[in-house]
């Protein structure tokens, strides 16, 4: 065999070639290319699923955080109107009790003024009375005879010029 | 003592110059061997280099190692002669590697898979997205399991020529013609089965041809048919051819251990160069069957 046979044809290694290639065909792929291509394709097919699913979720998810934002605003929104509602009650609670206490303490002030009056005017009725009974007694010393109460009345009135 | 301390500490400091050192050194004693063997055989440095070529290129009907000539048997089937050869052996040898890797890799189903399953299935989905359904369509999925067997097979007969004691099948033109022989069968049948019979004749006339030009086609066309296995055949056969030989006159320059390291830098080189070759090579052997045999599928395109 020389370097001139180096593109010689052989039958025999040409069949070789093509029953050792067949063969090996035929357990790669039993043994090797169906079990991967299938498992690339599973593979495939689950990457899409789950990309499809994430794609699902976020979706609903954006609607879910939608409706939350918006009930979120409107707890807010509820939230300031109650504490308004509430200052405001609180405010003219405020005013209410001080009008009361005022009206209160007036009331008392008006109270405490007409006691005052009332005891005024007894007193003064009392000190007269005293005054009319001690001038009676003095009167009566001075006139030397008993002055009733009646006389007394009497004499005063007319000391005061008064007919009535 | 000295050496050894000196040799220790470079090698843990460079392991993989040290290496090729070493390679360098071990390597360069064969071909002296070689020369020396050939004195007594015939005469002269260019027989000597004729002689390192043939055996590093040629195919023969025994395995050589360590001097030992293993005579490899001879089948008769069907009045066929089936002589065993080296590159038969090492075809074998590449074929059944081939199965025990793919199986070891994919040994357990793993959903993300690592190490040499990753190897693998890069390799698998490249051909698939880039080459057989970019020519073939999605119906291509059918031939795959020939494309992706073709790849490998090519690509480790390829590599096989890179081992020690190893030799390309695929350096061989009988190896190349029967992969070769296989697409031209696969582009005539698939022809006829998508375009029936009388329609797969036809794609032989292209349209729109002035009839008195049609002498010459047919016959351009029918030769086309042939040429393209051909040029598959001799593409891959020489690439691999071409990158042993080189490797081999590299190796075969060394007749004094002063021109070893540059020549073993050399043969380092190209052989670098040959892992690429290979797999360049397997690709380009691939994507032209694919290429054919979807053109003769659907003629149109």
């Amino acid at each position: 065999m020389g370097l001139q046979n180096i593109i010689s044809l052989n039958p025999g290694a040409i069949l070789w070639t093509i029953i050792t290639f067949l063969v090996l065909l035929w357990i790669l792929s039993k043994f090797a290319w169906k079990p991967i291509l299938k498992g690339l394709a599973d593979r495939e097919n689950s990457i899409k699923d789950d990309l499809e699913t994430a794609r699902h979720e976020r979706e609903e998810s954006s609607v879910l955080l939608d409706e939350h934002k918006q009930k979120i605003a409107g707890a807010k929104k509820e939230a300031s109107k109650i504490i308004q509602e509430a200052q405001e009650a609180g405010a003219r609670m405020n005013d209410e009790s001080l009008q009361k206490t005022r009206d209160e303490t007036q009331q008392m002030i008006e109270r405490a003024k007409s006691e005052i009056g009332r005891e005024e005017e007894a007193a003064r009725k009392r000190l007269r009375e005293e005054v009319a009974d001690l001038t009676a007694q003095a009167s009566s010393k001075l006139l030397g005879r008993v002055i009733t109460r009646e006389d007394h009345e009497r004499l005063i009135q007319e000391s005061l010029g008064g007919d009535s | 003592m000295n050496f050894i301390h000196g040799f220790t500490k470079t090698f843990f400091k460079f392991p993989n110059l040290t290496l090729i050192a070493l390679l360098c050194l071990f390597v360069s004693t064969y071909p002296v061997q070689g020369s020396e063997e050939t004195k007594h055989e015939a005469e002269g440095a260019s027989a000597a280099v004729v002689h390192t070529l043939e055996h590093h290129l040629l195919d023969a009907p025994d395995y050589e190692i360590f001097g030992l000539h293993i005579p490899l048997p001879t089948l008769h089937v069907a009045g066929l002669t089936l002589q065993v050869t080296k590159h038969m052996l090492m075809m074998v040898i590449a074929a059944i590697l081939l199965i025990l890797l793919i199986t070891t890799a994919f040994r357990k189903r793993q959903v993300v898979p690592h190490g040499l399953a990753n190897f693998f299935e890069v390799i698998v989905v490249f051909l698939r997205d880039e080459v057989v359904r970019p020519n073939m369509g999605e119906e291509g999925d059918r031939f795959l399991p020939y494309f992706l067997t073709l790849f490998f097979f090519i690509l480790f007969g390829n590599l096989m020529g890179l081992v020690p004691w190893g030799a390309s099948p695929t350096g061989n033109i009988n190896v190349t013609a029967g992969l070769a022989l296989l697409t031209l069968l696969l582009m005539i049948v698939m022809g006829i089965v998508e375009n029936g019979p009388i329609g797969y004749l036809k794609t032989f006339i292209p349209p729109g041809v002035p009839v008195f030009v049609m002498p010459i086609i047919i016959p351009i066309e029918i030769i086309g048919l042939f040429i393209k296995p051909f040029a598959l055949t001799m593409r891959l056969f020489a690439n691999m051819l071409g990158g042993h030989a080189v490797v081999a006159a590299f190796l075969g320059l060394i007749v004094t251990p002063i021109i070893a390291p540059l020549s073993i830098a050399g043969a380092v080189a190209i052989s670098m160069l040959e892992i690429f070759v290979g797999f360049l090579q397997a690709y380009i052997f691939v994507m032209l069957s694919a290429v054919f045999i979807g053109m003769s599928m659907h003629p149109s395109h």
